[in-house]
């Protein structure tokens, strides 16, 4: 999976239906979401016009295994990350 | 163990190259391999899951390797408890159960990876401090070291060496003398 994330490409739907599967038979809820994010950071500049063309290619695989989006769970911000001074008095 | 394998079915010699590795890491006992039982103690409990960036058991946060060699924290009981109820249907886990299994495996999530830590501000300002050092211990070399300088260095000792320089045609071509009308006996225009 490494492997996948460091090629110069955006993995096809189907890839990601297969890894999430993958990942669905050795029980590793954090494995899926971690890839997705993945996916997420590897739309790159076009994320906008890609990651939601991804999204929503796999959301009937996202729907059957019960696998939540980064953005479901609060994970597209930073959550536990320092906050930015210029934010800290307003 | 080996899930590498499983996506990657065009690559089947590294393929099972990373297996055999992957087995010798998580069964500990790597042929003539003292280093690998030497950071499996540095690791403690935690669970080797992956090839990771070089097959090394460490975790790290990167990017570009966003699937690192094994999981985050150890294995306590509270964990054990979820990661049965993961082998199960997800659809029955909760949002703050799907974050902690998140948060067992992994130290930041990508998107806190990406964020400004604000680290420039102190390169930046200690490097400034280097460079004022630098020229304050100019400014006193300048000031209390050198001697003065010769004095040949004065305007009108300047004009005189020029005039000396035009007088012998140096560079006549290009240079200096070529810049000299010798009829008008001024710099040519």
């Amino acid at each position: 999976m490494n492997d996948l994330c460091g090629m110069d490409l955006v993995p096809e739907p189907k890839i990601v239906i297969a890894a999430l599967k993958a990942c669905r038979r050795l029980n590793d809820i954090a494995l899926a979401i971690r890839f997705i994010e993945a996916v997420r950071e590897k739309c790159g500049s076009k994320q906008k016009e890609i990651y939601p063309y991804i999204l929503q290619e796999i959301r009937p695989t996202l729907d059957e295994l019960g696998i939540n989006t980064p953005e479901e769970l609060g994970y597209d911000k930073p959550e536990l990350a320092l906050p930015n001074v210029y934010d800290v008095h307003g | 163990m080996a899930f590498n394998s499983l996506l990657t079915k065009g690559k089947s010699f590294t393929a099972l190259k990373n297996a055999v590795q992957i087995q010798q890491l998580a069964n500990g006992h790597s042929v003539g391999n003292a280093m690998a039982s030497m950071t499996k103690e540095k690791i403690g409990s935690r669970e080797i899951v992956g090839f990771g960036l070089n097959g090394q058991p460490y975790y790290f946060d990167k990017l570009d390797i966003p699937m690192p060699a094994i999981r985050f924290k150890e294995i306590t009981p509270d964990i054990q408890v979820l990661r049965e109820k993961e082998k199960g249907d997800w659809k029955k886990l909760s949002l703050e159960e799907k974050k902690a299994l998140y948060r067992y495996s992994f130290c930041q999530t990508l998107s806190e990876i990406k964020a400004p830590t604000g680290d420039w501000k102190g390169v930046v300002g200690v490097s400034f401090f280097g460079i004022s050092i630098a020229l304050w211990l100019f400014l006193l070399l300048k000031l209390y070291v050198y001697p003065p300088l010769p004095v040949t260095f004065e305007p009108e000792r300047q004009k005189a060496q020029l005039q000396r320089m035009i007088d012998l045609r140096m560079n006549p071509i290009d240079g200096l003398a070529s810049k000299w009308d010798y009829e008008k006996g001024k710099w040519k225009e």
